[in-house]
């Protein structure tokens, strides 16, 4: 499938125009974006930076940047949220998550904005684990084995990540600095297999890292709430998307991952996770 | 009072346990095992009280908790649509 994407000048972003039918919400409950029909194609709107009307029929992406959004940011959330979304739409199964390669194969963290996908990437890739992908991980089943696509070099981390993680003067636009992959933070440029997925958990107490395996149905339920589906209101999609994800869960090890969000504690995150794929390399 | 499944629902067994999916409403819904026998009883047209008779004899669980735990499925359910009341 061939999807094309350009840009319009900034713009003050006018009213939608219908109620919508669909919203992205932060880990914090605020929105992130809203979705609307415009006639036959569909508005997406990332509240206060662009709109992005996506032609249907014929797989076309406008953007309209906001008055203070750069071209930059703009490419970001094609390439990371927008494109995704199309992608889902053809039949491919995408989620919110992060993924990076571990012992050969990849961990992949789920949740939605602020939950941690980049900073664990980053700080992962740091530690020499190469990321694949900073967020819209792409899922491919091929002869009973999923892989994961490998995608764009680039992460993006809100201002703090980059200050801790990276000693960076963060110039942070929305609150997200682009980070480029490069000697100490480096990237897989290849597919490659899918050895488990982690649902990032914030818990407000929690002392020490935690990892527990999800249930297959619990599994597949943190799959649906992350997923990337560009029109909710499709039915025949949303079977075919849910029994995707089912067949996701029936093959993969979920885990929940809970830890203090505290720059200093992500060692022991490291940590933790390499040992459950290598308890899980080993059972098999 | 008979409880009839949404036309929108669909359901899925996932590892022993069953999975619904509303396509209206975009919800989605787990059953444990009392759970999910209710809910293919009611597929399958039982009116409640029969469905409860039948799971008191099949499981080993007091008719009174049986009952309380069946309301408060039958509540959740049609909280979220995935069920109708009907007389």
């Amino acid at each position: 499938m061939t999807y094309t994407f350009q840009q319009r000048p900034p713009l003050p972003l006018g009213p939608l125009p219908c109620p919508p039918y669909d919203r992205w919400l932060s880990i914090e409950g605020d929105d992130l974006a809203l979705f609307c029909r415009n006639g036959s194609d569909l508005l997406v709107r990332f509240l206060e930076i662009a709109d992005f009307a996506i032609g249907v029929s014929d797989r076309s992406v406008i953007a309209t940047p906001g008055p203070d959004t750069t071209a930059e940011t703009v490419e970001e959330l094609y390439f990371n949220q927008v494109l995704p979304l199309l992608m889902s739409y053809d039949g491919e199964l995408l989620i919110h998550a992060s993924g990076v390669a571990i012992l050969g194969e990849v961990a992949a963290f789920i949740g939605p904005s602020g939950a941690g996908k980049s900073t664990l990437a980053t700080a992962f890739a740091l530690a020499g684990y190469p990321f694949l992908t900073d967020d819209g991980l792409i899922l491919d089943f091929d002869e009973g084995q999923f892989s994961v696509s490998s995608r764009r070099p680039f992460l993006r981390l809100r201002s703090d990540s980059a200050e801790a993680l990276l000693q960076m003067e963060s110039f942070a636009e929305y609150g997200k600095e682009r980070v480029s992959a490069g000697d100490k933070i480096p990237h897989l440029g290849e597919p490659a297999p899918l050895a488990a997925l982690f649902v990032l958990e914030r818990s407000d107490k929690i002392a020490e890292v935690s990892i527990s395996r999800l249930s297959t149905p619990q599994a597949v339920s943190a799959f649906m709430q992350h997923s990337f589906l560009l029109d909710v209101e499709d039915r025949g999609r949303i079977e075919r998307h849910f029994d995707r994800l089912i067949e996701l869960a029936n093959h993969i090890p979920c885990f929940r991952l809970d830890y203090p969000r505290d720059f200093a504690r992500l060692p022991g995150v490291i940590e933790a996770v390499t040992e459950t794929l290598r308890g899980k390399k080993d059972s098999e | 009072m008979t409880i009839e499944v949404s036309p929108s629902v669909v359901t899925r067994d996932v590892a022993g346990e069953i999975m619904l999916l509303d396509l209206e409403h975009g919800t989605y819904f787990g059953l444990d095992p009392i759970g999910a026998e209710i809910w293919k009883a009611l597929e399958s047209g039982e009116t409640l009280d029969a469905v409860l008779e039948r799971l008191g004899n099949e499981f080993d669980v007091s008719p009174i908790k049986l009952r309380a735990d069946a309301d408060a499925l039958i509540r959740d359910l049609a909280e979220n649509k995935l069920v109708l009341a009907a007389d």
